[in-house]
């Protein structure tokens, strides 16, 4: 496999909220996570009409947010995105 | 008694690397049920888990980490199973569906097409690009703004049909299993995933960039390849999934 469109594309925020979150193996009923009365995928679609450029290097999610909010985070996005 | 965030299922044959950290302070380890094993990490939180950009991240490197290593099913994020027991139960119950998935998915990789307008309409024939603007104010102008509208509609869902086809011929022959949207937003034409195997990757993106060039007006973004995230089967998500707050 080449991995180039990895390497060339890379992955969006937008496109790994729709996966992680929205996809997958569903072993239990019981999963709860709390996103703050946001749409995630209405959310991720309009985050790729405004952003569909590459996440730059030092806006890609850092993994010492434990304590984010998933609506900081979300919020925090979409000002992002509306700069491009 | 420890509870156990999932992160994947594997074979339990192959191992998991000892320096392999999820979200959580402990490194992951596997806990089998005969042939299957869930990639887990004790979970002492007892609050809403919130997907910040963080855990969803740090939860598709270790996803993607064991995609490396061999055949594996992501799990959804968020899936925290009460004790040793109740994960055993869950492998046992999902078995067999399990084991079909780790086969047909083994070596496989999935890719994310958005396509978005662009100056597509704009620069198509021009009958479905620009909005309508109104006439006047007596019925009939209202009536007749009201039928370009519809009509304009209309043929912007069937430019969007169009390309979903011309993106499904094109792309069928390099992909194995293939989930596409038309126009679930109007400024969105078309999303899909596709299911490649992983020598077939090089003639997957060869194939996308030709599209992509044919269509140059539109804006077509590829991501991947990511694991099979959206193939695995929906058996599974017969149960309720999330329970959004």
């Amino acid at each position: 496999m080449s991995g180039r469109a990895t390497s060339e594309r890379d992955i969006t925020l937008v496109e790994l909220l729709d996966r992680v979150v929205d996809n997958g193996v569903v072993l239990a009923g019981d999963i709860t996570i709390s996103v703050a009365d946001i749409d995630l995928i209405y959310l991720g679609l309009r985050l790729v009409i405004r952003s569909p450029v590459i996440t730059p290097a030092e806006d890609r999610p850092r993994t010492d947010e434990s304590s984010e909010d998933a609506h900081d985070f979300i919020l925090r996005v979409r000002d992002s995105a509306g700069e491009h | 008694m420890t509870s156990y965030y999932v992160y994947a299922i594997q074979p339990a044959n192959i191992e998991v690397p000892r320096d392999l950290y999820g979200f959580h302070p402990d490194a992951l380890a596997k806990l089998c049920w005969r042939d299957l094993a869930a990639v887990v990490a004790p979970h002492f939180e007892t609050d809403t888990l919130a997907p910040t950009p963080g855990r969803v991240q740090r939860h598709h490197e270790v996803v993607k980490r064991l995609s490396e290593l061999g055949p594996v099913l992501p799990v959804r994020f968020g899936t925290i199973l009460a004790d040793c027991g109740t994960l055993s139960e869950a492998l046992k119950r999902h078995a067999e569906t399990l084991h079909a998935d780790l086969e047909r998915l083994a070596g496989k990789y999935e890719y994310g097409i958005t396509v978005l307008w662009g100056d597509y309409l704009a620069g198509s024939d021009g009958s479905a690009g620009e909005p309508i603007e109104p006439q006047g104010e007596n019925g009939r102008a209202y009536m007749l703004q009201r039928l370009g509208e519809y009509q304009r509609e209309q043929r912007i869902k069937e430019i969007a049909e169009s390309i979903k086809s011309e993106v499904e011929s094109s792309l069928e022959p390099v992909a194995e299993e293939i989930k596409l949207q038309a126009m679930m937003r109007d400024d969105v034409p078309l999303r899909g995933s596709f299911l490649v195997p992983a020598e077939w990757s090089d003639a997957f993106e060869t194939e996308f960039e030709r599209l992509h060039e044919n269509y140059k007006p539109l804006r077509m973004l590829l991501t991947g390849p990511w694991p099979p995230y959206s193939f695995v089967s929906e058996d599974y998500t017969s149960l309720p999934a999330h329970k959004v707050r």
